[in-house]
């Protein structure tokens, strides 16, 4: 062994402690050191000398009996593994190598541990290794590839470039089918790929929206406002019957409305249409009712609901809300919202309403109250109950209240003074990207120059860069081809508006960055530009990054660090939620699986609707508050509204929106593990899927997803007739078999430690789902071993443990993070930036916005 | 393109104008059956992929025995009166499937995540549709391609192993197959194409100049849109060519309402037996009026959810194959697997219905179907059955057991090959045709 220089060991020493594999010791590390085994690394030839003199050994003694020719546990074979990083497959393997050593999974538990100067001499080679591949590739590895825009990146750019909003059913994310991907987001270039059918509907898209782009005279269907006054219901002889109605009373100026509800009786619809609509055509509408309410005898606060009638259910609610304005002072209750031309009648229903039919609450009240009394001997306060029903409207020979001596002020009720609906609704006319691609207005001419000088200020935003002179000249040709045949100049414009539109140069994110393989390229500009704005907006970049792109201050990155904290203040970020997030936590797939609804009661649409937000409102809290991701994995707030309150068990939480909770001591709540969504998510709709929810936890916390199981593989074994084995008990048993023993082991305890979540998510302490009831309900058991050997007893100790792998954490998401900036799988010439990465997280309270700006900054950021 | 009419319209509407408005010259025989089937000319060969993801509950698949009387299995039962009509195939396998990625081998015999190559429907339809409106029509329960999640919606592959996207919607597709064009859009026909021609010249010049500022392996990426503009550009000329002559107008006469089919992401209506017959009965029409000669059709994907209250089953499918060796979900799963059989026997009833030359559109037909997986995600134990084609020369015999593992390829080289492609050296891992079928 050589020994090695003082210099270079110290250097290579402060090197090494940027990686994970140093930092937990840096006594260890230096100790480590002193014996100079690696630190000479300095060429292949160094390498591969050392990886035959000291790695090999290491791997034959702990690794080679289950991961050699015979077992090749987990697709893993390292005799195999050569010291080639340059090799990418194999570079690969090696980190997976690495991290599993440093986490303590391997050996697994019960083997002999590796020591600790053998976990040091082995991870740091391999880091070295990396490194100095990645040199000699000169990172020709982690390349990025032209990729075109999805679907939502499409949608979000023609939004912001011609200020366009989209009613349902016109957006282009409703036309263009949904995208490829890979590693689970819609952000890969070797996903998003162009088949002959989507190019043909970009044409098609291009075309619809150059004709909403530019247009001929007056809006066909111009802004109307269409107001029903609610006391002219009582005058309608068709529908004098409803009124009739003890829940319902015509007042001075209006209605009043204490039970059920109240339709538009075709007295709303658009002049001069025959139909029963308020919309002649696809477009916005704003909502108008004008309410006040009483609150009832025990401060209940009315809550009406506007919907249409319609074909789809799904678009039938208008808007809901609660009535706290006073009956005296009655105001607007307004939404803005997006209608097609299929809906019908209106609707105003009261939704916390008081049944006064005989037999229902309130009545019954006296029902049982009377039971209660009589029961206890008391006739006289049983006589005095009776004449006091009868004397309040709910009793005598009537089958219905009696309207004379019913107390109304005891019920929640509202007024109802009018309800206004107006549109269809028009930013302006003609639209804003009207005036902007047609700048002269009046001035307008029909000649070719006017054409030049449209495009020549259009192409630079559409294509998100400077435009050379010859490139417009394609689009001219068809403008003039079009002028030549008679068509209109707003026509033949709108062609052209289509070619630019369909063009490669705007469908994708081109880079062209004059570089090779050995010199990776920094990108210019209004490159960079374009990464940021697809990264955080997914979308073009505005014109306060077009003028730093021009002023070339993009290239610093001190100034993009200043960019990166206004996009994040705008609301356009609320797409890189939308964008990131859902992908991350996979809450698209939270639903797949119904819970069975006999089994499930509690269970509904709302619930259902809170479960897949709530994590999307976790993050979004985080972002906005600059809180520490590291709440992901445990938390003392959660973010919900009242239905998941409910469902948790916390009080205090009322109304539909969601917002930040602090937990009471006693919750097992906090954290992803402890959502509901999540435990939904990993279920089958009758019975927990431990494996699932373990494949998951792995997946998004740590980006370490176990291999999929190989083909072949059966079902978990059958839980034999009459035997009723839990889920738990199943697994273990599955466990027993050798060929499933691998893999199961380090996966099922994340499962398995889930187990106190059923399958909505409720906390039990029982079994419950399956056949699962009444005294057949065995308890809980939730106690397992991590793969690293330590071992816990419950969730909370589990998630303690899961909050001791923090860097695990950090570098999964950093690699997820790094993926969905740069449209491809972090490589292994990666390893520099994520490391940083995830030492500048650390540094800077873990906040997404340090993880968001170590990736901005970093080379990889702005090299092609 | 006219503006009054394209500020309104819906997705659905709006698809109706894409494809547009061709015809066939024979295709008065489209006139009521057999009126005019005397007229028709030689009949030309037809064949179709079928993908049922996620296995079968195949214990209750095969049938009881082998040759042409073989007793039908629990699953099988609604074939019976078709026997004749179909060979069940033992002994097929998919050594890239298995799992649920068993979708992406399926037509290619390649690995999901692997580059990806032409699928033997497309070999079929450069050969055939020359000859038809649509070279090819993929259908699928979900709509796009699905690329990249095990939920493939689309098994067809075009050269540069793009896969081509799939549409979910009957309505669509009947627009696209024989919805004329109004007058309006007749008038402003001549003018769309102009457009759409001289657009695609324009952006195919931009690609170029763009082309030239790429480094190697973007270019490659882009080389996908090259080709886009290629095939969008044919499809233009194939419209031209067709312009002037009618659509068809088949006899809808014991058909399903196409006006109000719900598409499976459509509002609360969508009733899978419903939709399972209407989309049948458009590849047996498209088949009928020559429209094209090779569709393929993902009936299910993998991980498919779907419910069946109108069968009497509690689960959705993806639930029920999570059986655990439950009774009651493996008897649901072969209830629902009958289900299918009982559509797929529609969908036979329904071809042998139509007179094809001297014989039935059926004769004249192949169908093939089979899984990415078997059961308990077994990359064996195929429910593999071809159906159909006896006038081009197949001789079903109910239920083959060929040699184990059998490559599912094999079974689509002996489709490709009655379809007149050329055999290649190989077709994917085949071992070639299956000789005991067209011996």
């Amino acid at each position: 062994m050589t020994p090695c220089p003082m210099t270079l060991r110290r250097k290579t020493c402060q090197k090494v402690r940027q990686t994970t594999a140093c930092t937990r010791n840096r006594a260890r590390v230096l100790a480590t050191f002193a014996t100079c085994v690696l630190l000479i690394v300095t060429s292949a030839v160094a390498r591969a000398d050392l990886f035959e003199s000291e790695i090999v050994p290491v791997l034959r003694e702990h690794c080679l009996r289950c991961h050699g020719q015979e077992k090749a546990e987990g697709r893993l074979r390292v005799d195999r593994l050569t010291s080639d990083f340059a090799e990418l497959e194999n570079a690969r393997q090696w980190i997976e190598v690495r991290n599993v050593i440093n986490l303590g999974e391997m050996p697994p538990d019960g083997e002999q541990r590796l020591p600790v100067d053998a976990i040091d001499k082995v991870s740091h080679w391999i880091t070295t290794g990396l490194r100095a591949a990645e040199r000699a590739r000169g990172g020709a590895g982690g390349r990025v590839l032209l990729r075109r825009m999805n679907r939502h990146e499409y949608t979000n750019t023609i939004a912001d470039l011609l200020a366009m909003k989209f009613p349902n059913g016109e957006s282009p994310l409703d036309v263009l089918p949904p995208d490829g991907t890979a590693v689970g987001f819609d952000k890969v270039s070797s996903a998003l790929l162009l088949d002959p059918s989507l190019m043909s509907q970009y044409y098609e898209v291009a075309r619809r929206i150059a004709h909403r782009a530019i247009v001929d005279g007056p809006p066909e269907f111009p802004t109307e406002t269409m107001r029903m006054e609610f006391e002219d219901i009582a005058d309608s002889t068709a529908i004098g019957y409803l009124v009739t109605r003890l829940g319902m009373k015509p007042m001075p100026g209006g209605l009043q409305l204490i039970e059920g509800g109240t339709r538009s009786f075709g007295m709303l619809r658009y002049p001069g249409r025959r139909d029963n609509n308020v919309a002649p055509v696809n477009g916005f509408y704003r909502f108008t009712i004008r309410a006040g309410a009483a609150l009832g005898a025990n401060g209940e606060v009315p809550r009406i609901v506007l919907s249409q009638s319609h074909p789809d259910d799904a678009a039938r609610t208008v808007m809901e809300f609660d009535v706290t304005a006073s009956w005296d002072k009655p105001t607007e209750y307004t939404v803005t919202i997006s209608r097609d031309t299929l809906g019908g009648e209106l609707s105003v229903r009261m939704l916390n309403e008081v049944s006064l039919y005989m037999g229902q609450r309130p009545g019954e009240n006296f029902m049982r109250r009377n039971g209660e009394v009589g029961k206890d001997g008391n006739f006289t306060e049983t006589l005095r109950l009776a004449g006091r029903k009868v004397a309040e409207g709910w009793g005598g020979e009537r089958s219905t209240p009696d309207p004379e001596k019913l107390d109304v002020t005891k019920y929640p009720r509202v007024f109802l003074d009018y309800l206004q609906v107006e549109g269809p609704l028009y930013d302006q006319w003609p639209p804003k990207s009207h005036t902007t691609l047609l700048f002269r207005g009046k001035q307008e001419t029909n000649d070719l120059s006017y054409a030049r000088e449209i495009f020549t200020r259009f192409l630079p935003r559409a294509w998100r860069r400077p435009i050379a002179d010859p490139e417009v000249e394609p689009i001219l040709k068809v403008v003039q081809n079009e002028l030549d045949n008679g068509e209109t100049f707003r026509e033949a414009i709108r062609v052209g508006l289509s070619v630019a539109l369909t063009s490669p140069n705007f469908l994708y994110l081109v880079e062209t960055p004059a570089g090779d393989d050995a010199n990776p390229a920094t990108l210019n500009g209004f490159e960079i530009a374009s990464r940021l704005s697809y990264f955080l907006w997914s979308s073009m970049p505005d014109d306060e990054l077009f003028r730093a792109a021009n002023a070339g201050e993009l290239n610093d990155p001190a100034k993009r660090m200043v960019q990166v904290d206004r996009m994040l203040a705008d609301p356009k970020a609320a797409r890189f939620v939308d964008g990131f997030a859902r992908q991350w936590l996979h809450t698209d797939t939270f639903l797949n699986f119904a819970p069975d609804k006999y089994l499930y009661k509690d269970y509904d649409e709302k619930l259902a609707e809170a479960v897949v937000r709530e994590p999307l409102e976790f993050f979004r809290t985080i972002l906005r508050d600059d809180l520490s991701l590291l709440n992901f994995i445990d938390s003392d707030f959660v973010v919900i509204n009242s239905r998941l309150a409910r469902h948790y068990g916390i009080d205090g939480v009322e109304g539909e929106e969601f917002r930040k909770v602090s937990l009471p001591a006693d919750s097992p709540r906090g954290g992803l593990m402890a959502m509901a969504g999540v435990h939904q998510a990993g279920s089958d709709g009758s019975r927990t899927k431990p494996v699932s929810r373990a494949v998951y936890l792995r997946e998004v916390l740590f980006n370490n997803p176990p291999d999929p199981p190989p083909p072949n593989v059966g079902e978990v074994e059958p839980n034999i007739k009459g035997q009723r084995l839990t889920v738990r008990d199943r697994l273990l048993q599955h466990q027993q078999i050798e060929a499933c023993a691998a893999c199961h082991r380090s996966l099922d305890p994340y499962g398995l430690a889930l187990e106190n979540f059923n399958v909505i998510g409720a906390w039990r302490d029982q079994q419950d789902g399956e056949d699962f009831r009444g005294n057949n309900r065995p308890p809980i058991v939730t106690s397992g071993k991590l793969p690293n050997g330590l071992e816990f007893r419950d969730f909370d100790e589990f998630r303690g443990l899961m909050a001791k792998q923090h860097d695990r954490f950090r570098r999964g998401l950093a690699e997820k993070l790094l993926l969905y900036a740069l449209g491809r799988p972090a490589e292994p010439s990666d390893d520099d930036t994520i490391t940083l990465a995830v030492a500048d997280m650390k540094a800077d309270d873990d906040t997404i916005r340090s993880l968001i700006k170590s990736l901005v900054s970093s080379k990889a950021f702005v090299s092609k | 393109m006219n503006i009054q009419t394209l500020k309104r319209l819906d997705r659905r509407t709006f698809l109706r104008g894409t494809g547009t408005c061709l015809a066939l010259p024979w295709l008065q025989a489209m006139m009521p059956q057999g009126v005019s089937a005397a007229s028709t000319p030689s009949p030309v060969p037809r064949m179709g992929m079928f993908y049922f993801g996620t296995g079968m509950n195949m214990r209750q698949f095969y049938p009881d025995g082998f040759g042409i009387g073989a007793g039908m299995s629990r699953i099988l039962k609604p074939l019976e009166k078709h026997r004749g009509q179909f060979t069940v195939l033992s002994g097929t396998w998919l050594n890239k499937g298995g799992g649920h990625d068993g979708a992406y081998p399926f037509s290619t015999s390649i690995a999901r995540g692997e580059k990806q190559t032409i699928s033997p429907d497309q070999l079929a339809a450069e050969l055939h549709g020359k000859h038809t409106r649509f070279p090819s029509l993929q259908f699928s329960v979900k709509r796009g391609t699905g690329f990249g999640s095990q939920v493939l919606a689309t098994i067809s592959w075009n050269r540069q192993g793009v896969p081509l996207a799939a549409e979910n919607d009957p309505q669509t597709i009947f627009n696209q197959l024989f919805r004329s064009a109004d007058e309006q859009q007749k008038v402003r026909q001549s003018d769309e194409f102009r457009q759409r021609g001289s657009v695609l010249d324009a952006i195919l010049s931009d690609a170029r100049l763009l082309q030239g500022k790429l480094g190697q392996t973007d270019r490659q990426q882009l080389d996908q849109y090259f080709n886009s503009i290629r095939e969008v550009e044919l499809t233009l000329r194939r419209e031209i060519d067709w312009a002037d002559r009618p659509k068809p107008e088949p006899n809808l006469n014991g058909f399903g309402d196409y006006e109000k089919a719900v598409s499976p992401e459509g509002n609360g209506k969508f009733v899978y037996d419903t939709y399972a017959k209407l989309m049948y009965d458009l590849i047996a029409l498209a088949f009928q009026t020559d429209s094209t000669r090779v569709t393929t059709y993902v009936v299910r994907t993998e991980l498919a959810g779907g419910v069946y209250p109108e069968f009497g089953v509690s689960k959705g499918y993806h639930e029920l194959t999570h059986h655990g060796n439950d009774p009651k979900n493996l008897e649901e799963l072969a209830k629902v697997d009958s289900v299918y059989m009982q559509h797929w026997s529609y969908f036979l009833d329904r071809l042998a219905s139509i007179r094809d030359g001297d014989g039935t559109l059926l004769d004249h037909t192949m169908l093939g179907f089979s899984s990415g997986m078997g059961i308990g995600h077994s990359k064996d134990v195929l429910p593999t059955v071809l159906s159909g084609g006896g006038r081009l020369g197949l001789r079903h015999q109910t239920h083959l057991q060929l040699k184990e593992n059998t490559p599912l390829s094999s079974v689509w080289q002996t489709m490709i090959e009655k379809m007149g492609v050329e055999p290649a050296d190989t077709l994917q891992d085949s071992t070639g045709v299956i000789g005991e079928l067209v011996g």
